[in-house]
């Protein structure tokens, strides 16, 4: 299939629409790094993200968040129900001619069986207690892990030759924001950075802008964390080659196709 | 998102505050039951909080990965229970009108009015077949082959209306943005 007539299928891909062939066709097509429709499908992802945004709100349940909150520290410790299980039922004595005996009997097995059920469900919490530390560190271990493949793939990046280092300085909308972009033409590749952004009010998002030949060719959007810290890949354009600034906006969420608003940085070949 | 991976509950509340209204209403809206609607927002904040660390912002902002699952799921529990209903355009449906109650903006969302009137006012300036092909693709989950069978039209036609639908959409939204 021609060029033309697989990137017109880029928003039905983006929309989830694409079935048979064509989507085995085009998503061989997108294998192969194709930039133009990695751009388009994500044009068209933030539209189709947008969908929902039309819809009118549905009242929830007031105990929503706390039900889920209560069943976060639930997430490990399945243990609790086969706790329960394990209990024997009581025999009734049902042999005895003593009419007491079977009453006694069970009264003092239902004594018996609320101080063990009490000790079985303190001993629970403290596993679901231990289960949600656990599960807190492997969360931590993801987060290092993922830190340190990024940090890996930076350096390895950083290593090949023909990678340009461009510093970004923040303008007198966020003097004390900074920035870096490590880019190489050869590798149609590029890593940018930010530090000490201000955060982003909600429904607005920071874009990275490539100015090439006069022109800002939008390079992606990016979040940034509480300390202001942003990180963004962006697949370099063949454009790219001619780039003489970069440039960061505060844009509309999920970006727009022309800078419209502040920025917040800027760096200069 | 970066506390949120690091396991930090209160973050992950404030998060929760900020998008669960969003994923409920798409969630409602697919399943057409609120209590269903509610068990898929459960699942989707579950696997947020398990799935944190995984998170890259470079692939989208946190709101449309939100979404993304949040659809996923309820198409997933849609399919399960095999009950297809007919499309209604956004904000027609009677029965879900019942439960669609316009309430003040959520806490963390204050811009979320502006946000629904600029796509329902974009989604207003589609023609109606594009819209309801969308639609049938967002809200089912259904392929483009799937609605050309539904409503008995040609495969062409489907694509068509899906592709200039969409199109116009994120122009609309482009210049409603930009505004």
């Amino acid at each position: 299939m021609r060029h033309e007539k697989l990137s017109e299928l880029c928003s039905i891909y983006a929309l989830g629409a694409l079935d048979g062939e064509e989507l085995r066709e085009f998503e061989a097509h997108l294998e192969t790094g194709c930039p133009l429709c990695g751009q388009q499908i994500q044009e068209y992802s933030q539209t189709v993200a947008a969908i929902p945004e039309a819809l009118a709100n549905v009242r929830p349940s007031a105990d929503l968040k706390d039900r889920l909150m209560a069943r976060l520290g639930q997430e490990g410790p399945r243990g609790v129900v086969d706790f329960k299980l394990a209990a024997k039922p009581m025999s009734s004595g049902s042999g005895s001619k003593r009419s007491w005996f079977p009453w006694a009997c069970a009264v003092a097995a239902g004594l018996a069986l609320t101080v063990s059920l009490t000790r079985v469900s303190s001993l629970n919490r403290g596993l679901a207690e231990q289960q949600e530390k656990l599960n807190q560190q492997l969360q931590q271990l993801k987060t290092l892990q993922r830190l340190l493949s990024d940090e890996k793939e930076v350096t390895q990046f950083i290593a090949k030759p023909g990678v340009r280092v461009t510093p970004l300085a923040g303008t007198d909308k966020s003097p004390q924001a900074a920035g870096q972009i490590l880019w190489s033409a050869q590798e149609k590749k590029a890593l940018f950075y930010a530090s000490k952004l201000p955060l982003a009010p909600e429904g607005k998002t920071y874009q990275l802008w490539i100015i090439a030949d006069n022109k800002p060719i939008d390079a992606g959007i990016f979040p940034v964390d509480t300390q202001g810290n942003g990180f963004l890949k962006v697949p370099l354009l063949a454009q790219a080659d001619k780039a003489q600034k970069f440039a960061v906006t505060l844009e509309p969420a999920g970006g727009v196709p022309q800078p419209t608003g502040a920025m917040h940085l800027l760096g200069s070949l | 998102m970066r506390k949120v991976a690091l396991g930090d509950r209160s973050a992950f509340g404030q998060l929760f505050d900020r998008y669960s209204q969003l994923a409920l209403n798409l969630a409602a809206r697919v399943l057409n039951e609120r209590q269903e609607a509610e068990d898929v927002v459960q699942e989707v904040f579950l696997q947020v909080w398990r799935d944190a660390s995984s998170y890259r912002q470079e692939r989208g902002n946190v709101s449309t990965w939100i979404v993304a699952i949040a659809r996923s799921r309820a198409i997933d529990k849609l399919r399960s229970r095999k009950a297809r209903r007919v499309l209604d355009p956004v904000g027609d449906n009677e029965e879900m009108q019942d439960v669609a109650e316009k309430l003040p903006d959520p806490a963390g969302r204050p811009d979320n009015l502006d946000n629904q009137l600029l796509v329902r006012k974009a989604f207003g300036s589609l023609a109606v077949d594009q819209r309801v092909a969308i639609e049938m693709a967002y809200y089912e989950g259904m392929s483009q082959s799937e609605i050309a069978e539904a409503l008995r039209e040609p495969l062409g036609t489907i694509k068509t209306r899906i592709r200039s639908g969409l199109l116009k959409l994120k122009q609309s939204l482009s210049s409603g943005a930009g505004n």
